[in-house]
């Protein structure tokens, strides 16, 4: 990539900053991290909030990410000159360092002190899971539907598969269904991040 | 100024679309009903909220090794009403936001029939729909649990009434949350707040009568109470009367009562 492409993509990234953040959906946003915030402090009164609330709570902050692609100015800004990895690019590079500092803050509510290794490889791991299943949400479903299936996908494979293959049933990050924990998470991430850059490699331009 | 204002808003009365006066016809609800019932009933939210209701529950519960039929059935009625009740808010939602989804919403306006026979039309595709469901799945449960030992001893008219009255209830709060919240999220996030939170242990909505013994009526009475403010608070979107509003608050105010009447001391 030339210099002069390089420029252009940041003029463009530039450019698009305000209008991405704009019409990024914050406000379900702030009410799904309360609704997370709200269940692991409730879940320090029923016990540990590392086993079920926390996870959950990663999830549904994740599920906010699956909404992320849903563009319903599509059809108009589909011919536009910036592709559109780099348009999502832009969304991706405000909304995930939101995503991850509500997530973080929600590690020290009540008795949790922190994220551990296991609990930041789940939160990674469900938000790239959560990104690709919507890049192929949107492709199957079109631009302004995506979200659905994409959250259909997230909760499947975060909270109804370690539980239905679970030995325990258990959603807690260090209790995956399969393998350890670090191959478990690693292996999920690495799935999403090739379905991600696959679901943008391949269009047509 | 004053003058520029009542003559604003002279204006804006004389160039508004007048209000329908007449009701729903009940010839269009059925028709509509029917279509919305088949439509959430078929809405993949609706059929993976259930499949994830059999996957969790049979995860739960473990394969359970050579297990006979009853037994197979007895768990696939649990888990499909495990999961009807997941299915029901989603697909309830979603079945509400279709038309601004679709960006039709504002085109009902101009259609002769007021503009409550939408909302109306689609509660009465949760009735004939996921209700129906739940009423056929509780008799297949009474026929399948009423032999077992641990279970059988509970099944009575009281818990048969609750299950699809518990169904309607979540499939109206799906539908209310839907009109006044136009958002994708709001079907989950009343998911999330039911699940995750610990407020379904408040008040749960099913409760057996041998938990509550006298008390009993005011949990019928409780989800009676709920089922009336989501269906007011549906309607009053659609038109907003201060009467729609009397009938969810006063409903909400029952709710509330029957509520506090039917928990025991220290809580559930």
């Amino acid at each position: 990539m030339s210099d002069g492409s390089i420029s252009l993509r940041r003029a463009q990234g530039r450019l698009l900053l305000w209008p991405s953040t704009r019409t990024i959906r914050w406000v379900a946003f702030a009410v799904l991290a309360c609704v997370g915030a709200i269940a692991v402090w409730t879940g320090d009164r029923r016990g540990d909030p590392s086993k079920f609330a926390l996870p959950a709570a990663t999830t549904l902050i994740c599920l906010w990410l699956c909404f992320l692609f849903e563009d319903l100015a599509a059809e108009t800004t589909d011919p536009t000159a910036t592709p559109l990895a780099a348009r999502r690019a832009v969304r991706t590079a405000i909304a995930l360092p939101a995503a991850a500092a509500a997530w973080f803050a929600l590690t020290w509510i009540g008795p949790l002190h922190g994220p551990t290794g296991a609990m930041a490889g789940s939160f990674a791991a469900e938000a790239l899971l959560a990104l690709a299943a919507a890049a192929v949400g949107s492709r199957i479903e079109g631009p302004t539907r995506g979200g659905f299936p994409a959250a259909g996908a997230l909760v499947f494979v975060a909270i109804v598969l370690p539980v239905w293959l679970g030995h325990p049933p258990a959603i807690e990050p260090t209790h995956p269904p399969f393998g350890t924990p670090l191959t478990y998470w690693s292996a999920i991430a690495a799935i999403s991040a090739i379905t991600l850059a696959w679901a943008h490699l391949t269009w047509d331009r | 100024m004053a003058t520029a204002l009542r003559s604003a808003l002279t204006d804006a009365r004389s160039s508004a679309i007048p209000q329908a006066t007449v009701r729903p016809s009940a010839a269009s609800i059925r028709a509509l009903g029917r279509i919305e019932a088949r439509k959430m009933l078929l809405h993949p939210s609706f059929l993976v909220g259930m499949a994830f209701g059999l996957f969790i529950l049979r995860g739960a519960i473990g394969s359970g090794g050579n297990v006979g039929l009853i037994e197979n059935v007895q768990w696939l009625v649990l888990g499909s009403l495990g999961g009807l009740v997941i299915a029901t808010v989603l697909a309830a939602n979603v079945a509400t936001l279709r038309s601004r989804r679709s960006g039709t919403q504002e085109l009902f306006g101009s259609l002769p029939a007021p503009p409550e026979t939408v909302t109306v039309a689609l509660l009465t595709g949760v009735l004939l729909g996921p209700v129906l469901i739940a009423t056929v799945l509780t008799a297949v449960g009474w026929l399948a649990f009423r032999s077992d030992p641990d279970l059988g001893p509970y099944l009575n008219l009281f818990l048969a009434i609750q299950l699809p009255l518990t169904v309607a209830v979540l499939g109206a709060i799906g539908i209310g949350v839907g009109r006044w919240i136009p958002s994708l999220f709001g079907g989950p996030i009343v998911i999330a707040l039911h699940v995750f939170t610990g407020v379904i242990w408040a008040v749960p909505w099913i409760l057996p009568s041998s938990d509550l013994g006298s008390r009993a009526p005011w949990h019928l009475v409780y989800l009676l109470a709920a089922l009336t403010t989501w269906v007011a608070l549906a309607l009053a979107r659609d038109r907003r009367t201060a009467w729609r509003f009397a009938v969810a608050a006063g409903a909400f105010t029952i709710g509330v009562g029957a509520a506090l009447l039917q928990v025991p001391e220290g809580g559930w």
